[in-house]
């Protein structure tokens, strides 16, 4: 293993005043922070597997090696467990030079940030929600996770409001990230990423504008479901309508209920339910002001009805199950321009 | 004043400042008989119709023009295509890339810029005025510390085709001399 190479600094005991430092110096995010000793750092750099000087990747906008010594550093700051950081690292790792496209996402006016989907047993022996309240409310270890990987983007990516990124209004989620699991156990489909070809403890990162809820109380078949799902998704603001776009993956996470007892009964083929999703997700061309028309038309995004569709392909919209049982409720994750998911396994330490 | 049982020592998050300084390209000279490549991309009909505008106007003055739109293939990483990039500058004296008009295109417009500047040649990135500042801070992250600009003015996408036209001819002479170029 290597010695831990970075400066150290001297630090308040205080963890308010230390916090406030950070803040000051430009290596806090405003909450408190746990102060990254050699010890906790070496703790967490073995607890992911990797040497401390392995690179995940130069990471943008900086360009900076992101090295596990210091994702390992901002992971102690953020709170997160020590055991998480083979999660932590495979989710950096995915989102460092790959189809995700973190150079657009760190810099844009956009208030995407990569949501961390993780599927596995490693949900349950790091607590990440996937019942209930999964995307916030659920007492859990997820938003420390997030958390830390926020502070990378920081820190080592350099990403700052209003200097190298331009994100007008940011989110939530940029502060402790959006980190949640599949209920797999509760769902009617293959796990998301085993569906998209990895088994056992993967992540999938997604770049998404934020969360939003979507609720019918009505709907009474699978059908009827998935064109208040797809129709939702397909609102006139959503990056894949933005004439800059050539793709912009989406993603839906729909309740068990809603999943197992509805569509799955009235649709039993996985494909088919991506297929009915991706058709509902588009609208009439003319619901568009005139001067937004020509890059969907440049793009051949019209369909014989003259209705402009929202991605190219079922499989560009990702589905999953998670949330308590309560139904009533989908909650959608749009995307963002010319941003793909990408699934990756988790490394084991 | 701290006393030794007040402060702890920890290790710095940051990424380490390489320090690393690049050259930020030279000029491109007398423009007759020059190869001057405009790179476009996906991203906005206002740059297509100002690089048209631009290549109108350096024809004029007796240069060549190249013009090479970027595509944002899915499945990869969305790089700069190296392969297309290569043969674009290796028809080139010079490079204008653009058009940084948004933060995610900003960084697509950059990167093909630094690219080209680490093979030295001379390279003039156009931002519209809101999008310089990021332009500059991206490229002195990578160490150039004072690229070579051409600003139009922001809003720009959006206006009437005809008076974006008239924004690039009006523009046309900040661009030569942001080259360093001679008519």
């Amino acid at each position: 293993m290597s010695a831990l190479a970075s400066r150290r600094m001297e630090v308040d005991l205080d963890v308010g005043r230390m916090s406030a430092d950070a803040l000051a110096q430009g290596w806090g995010d405003g909450l408190p922070l746990i102060a990254p000793t050699e010890d906790l750092v070496a703790e967490f750099v073995e607890a992911s597997g990797r040497d401390a000087a392995e690179s995940l990747g130069r990471i943008p906008p900086s360009g900076a090696e992101c090295i596990v010594e210091k994702v390992a550093i901002n992971a102690v700051m953020a709170g997160a467990p020590a055991e998480s950081m083979p999660l932590i690292c495979s989710s950096l790792d995915a989102m460092i030079d790959s189809p995700l496209w973190l150079e657009g996402i760190n810099a844009t006016t956009a208030a995407v940030v990569p949501a961390v989907i993780v599927n596995g047993p490693i949900r349950d022996r790091l607590q990440i929600p996937y019942e209930y309240s999964a995307f916030g409310g659920a007492a859990s270890t997820a938003p420390a996770i997030g958390r830390a990987m926020r502070l990378v983007m920081r820190n080592v990516a350099g990403q700052v409001s209003g200097r190298s990124s331009e994100s007008v209004f940011g989110q939530p989620g940029r502060v402790i990230g959006i980190v949640a699991g599949e209920w797999e156990e509760r769902s009617p489909w293959a796990p998301l990423a085993e569906r998209r070809g990895v088994s056992g403890d993967a992540v999938t990162v997604f770049g998404t504008v934020g969360t939003c809820n979507i609720v019918d109380s009505e709907g009474a078949t699978g059908l009827e479901l998935l064109e208040v799902i797809g129709k939702s998704l397909a609102y006139m603001g959503n990056n894949g309508f933005v004439g800059g776009t050539v793709f912009a993956d989406q993603m839906v996470a729909i309740n068990p209920v809603w999943a197992r007892d509805i569509i799955a009964r009235d649709i039993p083929r996985f494909e088919d339910v991506s297929e009915i999703l991706w058709k509902a997700a588009r609208r009439p061309l003319e619901d568009f002001p005139e001067p937004c028309r020509p890059g969907l038309e440049r793009r051949g995004r019209i369909d014989e009805h003259g209705n402009a569709y929202l991605v190219e392909k079922p499989e560009e919209i990702h589905i999953f199950v998670c949330g308590g049982l309560g139904s009533l409720h989908a909650t959608m994750f749009p995307g963002f321009s010319n941003s793909q998911a990408v699934t990756a396994p988790i490394e084991a330490a | 004043m701290s006393t030794l049982t007040d402060v702890a020592i920890v290790l710095d998050p940051r990424a380490e400042d390489t320090g690393e300084m690049r050259d930020n390209g030279g000029s491109v000279g007398l423009l007759r008989g020059k190869t001057i490549g405009l790179k476009t991309d996906e991203f906005w009909f206002a740059w297509d119709w100002v690089a048209e505008e631009w290549a109108a106007a350096l024809q004029a003055d007796g240069a060549e023009c190249v013009t090479w739109r970027e595509p944002m293939p899915q499945g990869v990483r969305t790089p700069l295509s190296i392969a297309a990039f290569e043969e674009f500058v290796g028809a080139v004296d010079a490079v204008v890339t653009g058009l940084a008009n948004c933060g995610s295109c900003t960084f697509v417009a950059i990167r093909a810029g630094m690219a080209a500047l680490e093979r030295g040649y001379p390279t003039v990135f156009v931002a519209t005025e809101h999008f310089e500042r990021l332009s500059r801070v991206l490229t002195e992250e990578a160490g150039w510390s004072d690229i070579r600009m051409a600003i139009l003015p922001y809003p720009l996408e959006g206006l009437p085709e005809a008076e974006i036209r008239q924004i690039a001819r009006d523009a046309y002479p900040s661009l030569l001399a942001s080259m360093g170029a001679i008519r």
